[in-house]
């Protein structure tokens, strides 16, 4: 009795260091940086979390529990470890992207945008510094479920908001705008999780397996056959839709944000090679049916005149059209089925394909639904204003306000996005042609290109102080 | 030199940007301008000096200048907070903690280098000079150093803002803090070649020294 008491005194007494580190790391962290509301709200929950342990530590070390009691106890010290280690990752990484190390702009942008389609003000998007060059979105759920568990465990314990999704950029893009056009795609991913597909989604796909199983006569095919069959599910539920999480998240952000999202996902492929031209990894579709997806929808949502007009990069356009007739045959699985289905891998593969094919068009349907009331094509700002907006990138000017036919006008953020993506990836040559330096060609171009991110992340700004203050 | 009046300055901004004569003011909230100057807004991003990192900076006089100067002032982001004011009608008073998320608190003998929340483009004939307002000058806030434009700079304009008074004083952001007047240069400037220079130019962001020879 007495070592397990001392036991708990100890691990409280561990665990109260830990929280007083934490919250002081948390403080110093905070004393000199502004952060957005978002990160500073998830900051807030974390600081009250610590909070909650510290008195309910405290309160069993003051007064030990019964002996039966303190194996409970001492489990719950486990779990609340278990979760100050997620907070712990998750608060670094927000203390990392204070407000000047982060797309500032893109990131406000981007929860007005959420807020807007989602119609709830209570939806909030925390995005952080994350320290690998990809753009990820946390899975929340097994957080949630422990801060759940803890909460009925620890009076006072907050509950992790449901509308809080959290994505991560590459710290070193901090302050690009272009290429962080990829953390629409990871909003995409919160969407999906918070507007429920997967479950029709799940349920569809195992009565569709369990037809091919039993109806295709695999059974007879495969030496342990129930066994087989469990093996399958799980392989072909994980599969297909963490595939039909991608290919929600794609759909969404080529949508929301046209061709701009697609290019960001090009630049970020450029640095880190995916390798998945025609395979469909364990996680991702193939690159090639993710563009011939984007390929589809920049059509649908009268983008293309503009993509093959020959001032807009329209070789770009024609490779991407191509893959507009790719049929899914062309299409593999790169990943070994479970063991007991080996001998049915190819038919399988097949068959998954053809149904995630089917699976698309539920998904390109819910994110249709979802855009159709609220949203307006972003294609037709694009139209009215382009030719302003480029002409002022030219010429190294902030677009956010100018006159056009004696009207003053304020182009959306979205133009802006697109417009300085096409002027970027066609070179710059007529900014470059009017910047006087002592710079080399190629740190002109660096120089260059950082001035255009700050103004398109200026003209964003720019554009929520206007909507701010009633002027759009 | 003769100043631009209000009705020029419209004109200006209604030109087409590829004409050199044309004049950018944005973000353009409205053009309630006064008859021979416009309002300057104060920024949301400051550069305030990291004084307990540095000894002494000696422009011109050390190898590795350069890295120096570039990290020596610390960059902070205010909030934009302005608050809408109705005709006729008293603003409300602002809670404490708005006041301190939407302002910077500058000491007194202390300066910061701060941005106009405006971005400008200057015309090809037009030089500009930044002047306090006179309300921020009677509480002791100053603008000094920098505060001629050339004709066809570009960018945020940098503000050097010093707390000579004795008090503390908070700077809201996205509020008027200086005047721009614009001034007609007389005679050829030689500059109706639209050209990006200067080491600052395009800057939005209150930048760091440069001191290049």
């Amino acid at each position: 009795m007495i070592q397990i008491c001392d036991q708990l005194k100890a691990e409280g007494f561990c665990l109260l260091r830990l929280c007083a580190d934490l919250t002081e790391f948390i403080r110093l962290g905070r004393t000199r940086k502004t952060y957005l509301d978002e990160t500073q709200r998830f900051l807030d929950y974390i600081i009250d979390s610590l909070k909650a342990v510290d008195k309910f530590v405290r309160n069993v070390i003051k007064e030990p529990p019964e002996e039966q009691v303190i194996k409970a106890k001492l489990r719950d010290f486990g779990e609340i470890e278990k979760a100050l280690s997620w907070l712990y990752v998750l608060s670094k990484e927000a203390i990392d992207s204070d407000s000047l190390s982060i797309p500032f702009s893109l990131a406000t942008f981007l929860n007005h945008t959420g807020r807007e389609l989602l119609r709830s003000k209570d939806v909030s998007f925390v995005v952080l510094g994350g320290s690998t060059l990809m753009y990820y979105k946390y899975n929340l759920k097994k957080l949630r479920d422990l801060t759940n568990d803890l909460s009925a465990r620890i009076p006072g314990y907050p509950v992790l908001d449901e509308n809080v999704g959290i994505l991560t950029f590459p710290y070193c893009a901090a302050r690009e705008v272009l290429v962080n056009c990829n953390l629409f795609h990871e909003m995409g991913h919160c969407i999906y999780e918070k507007r429920n597909l997967e479950k029709d989604l799940r349920s569809e796909l195992l009565g569709k397996f369990s037809q091919f199983f039993l109806g295709g006569k695999i059974e007879q095919k495969v030496q342990e056959p129930l066994l087989a069959w469990r093996a399958g599910k799980n392989y072909v539920s994980t599969l297909m839709l963490r595939w039909a999480d991608e290919i929600f998240a794609d759909v969404f952000a080529i949508k929301v944000l046209g061709p701009a999202f697609h290019f960001a996902l090009r630049e970020i492929e450029q640095i880190i090679p995916t390798g998945l031209g025609s395979d469909f990894s364990e996680t991702h579709p193939a690159d090639d049916y993710r563009f011939r997806i984007h390929a589809k929808w920049l059509v649908q949502d009268e983008w293309e005149d503009i993509l093959k007009d020959k001032d807009n990069l329209p070789e770009f356009f024609e490779e991407l059209e191509k893959c507009k007739d790719y049929t899914i045959d062309r299409f593999t699985v790169g990943c070994r089925p479970p063991s007991y289905l080996e001998a049915i891998g190819g038919e399988l593969h097949k068959w998954m394909l053809t149904q995630f094919d089917g699976m698309v068009q539920k998904i390109e349907e819910n994110v249709s639904e979802m855009l159709t009331n609220n949203f307006e094509k972003p294609v037709y700002d694009f139209i009215k204003n382009h030719e302003s907006v480029t002409s002022y990138l030219e010429h190294g000017v902030v677009p956010s306000t100018f006159y056009k036919d004696g009207i003053k006008r304020h182009p959306h953020p979205i133009t802006v996005l697109n417009c300085g993506y096409f002027f970027y990836l066609k070179g710059m040559t007529p900014l470059l042609k009017r910047v006087i330096t002592n710079l080399n060609s190629i740190d002109k171009r660096i120089m260059c290109g950082k001035r255009l991110n700050s103004w398109l992340g200026k003209a964003i700004e720019d554009w929520q102080i206007l909507l701010k203050e009633g002027k759009l | 030199m003769s100043v631009l009046s209000r009705d020029e300055i419209r004109k200006r901004l209604r030109k087409a940007i590829h004409d050199p004569l044309s004049m950018v003011i944005t973000p353009l909230l409205d053009e309630e301008f006064d008859y021979d100057a416009i309002d300057l807004r104060l920024g949301c991003y400051f550069r305030l000096p990291a004084i307990s990192s540095i000894e002494c900076i000696r422009p011109y006089r050390e190898a590795h200048l350069e890295a120096r100067v570039t990290y020596y002032p610390e960059l902070i982001h205010k909030p934009y907070g302005r608050i809408k004011k109705t005709r006729g009608t008293k603003a409300p008073p602002r809670k404490s903690s708005d006041a301190a998320d939407g302002a910077l608190i500058l000491q007194p003998q202390h300066a910061v280098l701060a941005t106009t929340l405006e971005y400008i483009k200057m015309p090809a004939d037009v030089s500009g000079e930044i002047l306090t307002k006179s309300s921020w000058a009677r509480v002791f806030i100053s603008m000094a150093s920098a505060p001629w434009i050339h004709p066809l700079y570009r960018g945020c304009l940098t503000l050097e803002i010093s707390n000579i008074g004795n008090v503390p004083i908070a700077l809201p952001v996205g509020e008027p803090i200086a005047q721009l007047v614009f001034m007609k240069v007389e005679g050829e400037t030689g500059v109706y070649r639209d050209l990006i220079e200067g080491s600052y130019a395009g800057a939005i962001l209150p930048e760091a020294p440069t001191f290049r020879k």
